[in-house]
């Protein structure tokens, strides 16, 4: 499965959008930045494919900061037993 | 987050190692937390706080440091908090709770040790947590052989503080960790250059209180028949309680049980109809330990209660905040402190009293009793536990766990077995 | 209708087939839970059971059984083999069972579970380690357990199979008896699952399961051990299967 991850500079931005996009009734969740996008574990948004211009558009219009917009190929599985 | 990267080089972690514990977060945290339906919206304070667990709350630390603010790391509930936010200090827990940290552990202690202490050595060693990193000071207590002598290890390359926890609970005892929070006091005032107050002990009972309250509140939703919120979650909020602030975490608590309430009125569940209730009893779960959890609630049953010292061992019982003079309040808190049912004491009969109470409240179905491997107390413990249930007509499975991975197959048939059980 | 109760062990697969047809078999398990799966997916398909058809109900049970994507229900091998020791043993016993990978002991209170306990991680009183030490002696299962009935009991202390491999290359070394050795090892296996199923409250009635219920010698081991009669069942490999076959048929 694609998964669609917006990566801010710092966890202000990401929750402001966050807060933006739960107004809006827009899909967001909460995740841990995957390694693979940024060396680093930062607050991360996964939001869908399909509202993708929409968001685009939130980010203008209420300034906020991306780092970037990143798609990674990526299963959930509650019975993969991989722990961390 | 590029800042990150820059605060954690100045703390001296190794990176590159770093970047191993950085990789599996994220999908651990997929599957056991995306993957649920229908999580209350408060969880985001949560989820944030966790997605970058060694980024923001590390950074205020550092802050707050820069500002001539002491903080104090601690592993265990006995350590009262409330002494060193009175002396203006920052305590923040310091227990592993990742297999992550267990090889570096490993090098200095017994493979026989528990993997709570061998990661919390292997965190520092390793320089491979923040928090480890940061702490000026690490308060340890004498819970078991094993701190005892792994805190003479750490000793050797961070400050060390250790407080002397009696082991049974006479009145002599009580008074004995009156005199031992009296040390911690004049420790905690040395290394802040704050004087400790009648006032300022008032106030930080007060805040502390206000925490506790947070969570009992919280812990009473899950005694309601429609659950409207998942153990994992309620674990993933405890583990935060020990390092986030204690005044903000009483707000977003609250702010999440507000949801909670209402959720009650509407009877949201976030299980299904015939789930079974479990309640986890034994040792602790740091974060990010949810192997157990996860294990249990993707097969058929939800987590209502922790027995634990990430559950109620944590925030039941409160400190008598009537206490005016600075006596009064020492006496207060070494009397609440006290009241904490630890499998060091003997006798510990009160723990199986509070099981037995707990499991009536939160209307369990069945008890998972957890012993973190090479705990030796508990694992004896789990003895007198697991017939006192059996007596009361409370049915029990023990499991004894480690960080890894290895056995989560074998758990998965023990826990859906005992879950079937529960069913006929 | 046919009720098909499936248990992937980790070393045999046993099917038991109820209804329009009785019958039973045992493929050993390969490398793949999920080949074991389908071959017996074929080989019912032979007997013109077709595991997806309206009139076939399978319950999969053991270690690989969530291999079995066929299956109606995935039920654990405990509860599976209670229900089979229902029907071997009556509703009130206990069930040894001694597989490849785990030791469980059950108790059946009023045909239900009642109780349970399975070894931990470690392989000490398993099948398996039975395996690894016939192989260290370069022999099969059959041969260790002929050689053990004529043996002294040699004692082995390690409660680790790496570490008891080691106590036996020792005796090796010195010279010891095979039949001695023998005897040793499968007198540790029984005293590892006398340990386990002590800790519960045992009844009257006691069955051994699974791959050593056919042992005559083992179970007479047992029992010596316990103090009392453990009966080794001809049908005992296929109590989980048998279980799992019922459980086709009474879960809705």
């Amino acid at each position: 499965m694609m998964m669609n991850y917006i990566l801010f500079p710092n966890h202000d931005n990401a929750m402001r959008l966050y807060r933006e996009l739960r107004k809006e009734t827009i899909y967001a969740k909460i995740a841990p930045t995957p390694r693979s996008a940024s060396k680093c574990c930062g607050v991360s948004l996964i939001v869908k494919k399909e509202n993708l211009r929409q968001i685009q558009e939130t980010i203008k219009g209420k300034e906020i900061s991306i780092e970037k917009i990143v798609e990674i190929e990526e299963d959930i599985n509650p019975q993969r037993d991989k722990y961390c | 987050m590029a800042d990150n990267q820059t605060m954690w080089k100045e703390l001296g972690m190794d990176l590159e190692m770093h970047d191993v514990l950085c990789d599996v977060l994220p999908q651990a945290f997929g599957d056991v937390y995306l993957s649920q339906e229908n999580r209350p919206e408060s969880m985001d304070f949560f989820d944030m706080v966790v997605a970058d667990i060694h980024g923001i709350r590390p950074a205020e630390l550092i802050e707050a440091q820069k500002n001539g603010t002491k903080v104090f790391g601690t592993f265990c509930v006995y350590v009262p908090d409330e002494v060193i936010i009175a002396a203006k200090g920052i305590a923040t827990g310091l227990c592993g709770g990742s297999q992550f940290w267990v090889p570096g552990g490993e090098k200095v202690l017994p493979t026989n040790t528990c993997p709570l202490i061998k990661a919390s050595v292997g965190a520092r060693l390793d320089r491979t947590c923040p928090f480890f990193r940061i702490a000026d000071v690490y308060i340890g207590e004498t819970t078991c052989d094993g701190k005892k002598k792994a805190w003479e290890i750490l000793g050797e390359d961070v400050p060390m503080y250790v407080m002397d926890l009696p082991q049974m609970k006479r009145a002599k005892d009580i008074k004995a960790w009156e005199e031992e929070i009296r040390s911690l006091m004049e420790m905690v005032e040395k290394e802040t250059g704050n004087k400790i107050t009648a006032e300022s002990l008032k106030k930080s009972i007060k805040i502390i209180g206000d925490k506790r309250r947070a969570l009992a509140r919280l812990y009473n939703f899950r005694k309601e028949e429609n659950v409207p919120i998942s153990g994992r979650d309620v674990l993933l909020i405890s583990q935060i309680a020990f390092y986030d602030d204690p005044v903000r975490f009483a707000t977003m608590t609250n702010k999440l049980c507000d949801e909670l309430e209402e959720r009650v009125t509407n009877g949201v569940s976030v299980c299904k109809q015939g789930d079974k209730r479990i309640m986890v009893t034994g040792t602790p779960m740091a974060i990010p330990n949810w192997k157990l959890h996860q294990l249990i609630e993707t097969s058929g049953a939800i987590v209502v209660c922790e027995e634990t010292c990430t559950g109620t061992r944590y925030f039941e019982n409160f400190v008598d905040e009537k206490a005016e003079t600075i006596d009064e309040e020492i006496e207060a808190l070494a009397e609440r402190y006290m009241k904490i049912n630890c499998a060091c004491f003997t006798p510990n009969t009160g723990r199986i009293d509070d099981i037995l109470r707990l499991a009536k409240e939160y209307k369990v179905d069945g008890i998972i009793d957890v012993n973190l491997k090479f705990c030796n107390l508990y694992d004896t413990e789990g003895f007198l536990v697991e017939r006192a249930m059996k007596e009361a007509g409370i049915p029990v499975l023990g499991i004894e766990t480690d960080y890894t991975d290895s056995d989560a197959q074998q758990l998965r048939t023990r826990i859906s077995a005992f879950i079937e059980m529960l069913n006929n | 209708m046919f009720y098909v109760g499936i248990d992937i062990g980790s070393t045999a697969s046993k099917v038991v087939v109820r209804g329009d047809l009785e019958e039973k078999f045992v493929v050993p398990t390969g490398w793949s839970s999920k080949e074991t799966a389908e071959a017996i997916r074929e080989h019912l398909l032979e007997e013109n059971i077709d595991v997806r058809a309206d009139n076939v109900k399978v319950v999969a049970t053991g270690y690989g059984r969530i291999a079995v994507d066929y299956a109606d229900h995935i039920i654990t091998e405990i509860t599976c083999h209670g229900r089979g020791g229902k029907e071997l043993a009556g509703d009130s016993c206990g069930i040894i069972d001694v597989g490849g990978q785990d030791t469980k002991c059950i108790i059946l209170e009023q045909g239900l579970v009642s109780d349970f306990i399975m070894n931990d991680k470690c392989s000490a009183g398993t099948g398996k380690f039975l395996e690894v030490m016939a192989n260290r002696l370069g022999i099969g299962l059959d041969e260790l357990f002929l050689l053990a009935e004529s043996g002294t009991v040699l004692p082995i202390s390690s409660l680790c199979t790496v570490f008891a491999e080691s106590e036996i290359i020792s005796y090796i070394g010195e010279g010891r008896k095979r039949e001695d050795i023998a005897a040793g090892i499968v007198d540790s296996v029984a005293e590892k699952v006398a340990q386990l199923s002590r800790k519960k409250n045992l009844p009257a009635n006691l069955i051994l399961t699974g791959g050593l219920s056919e042992n005559d010698f083992f179970a007479t081991l047992l029992s010596r051990k316990l103090k009392q009669e453990v009966k080794n069942q001809k049908l005992g490999k296929y109590a989980g299967a048998l279980g799992a076959s019922y459980l086709a048929q009474e879960k809705r």
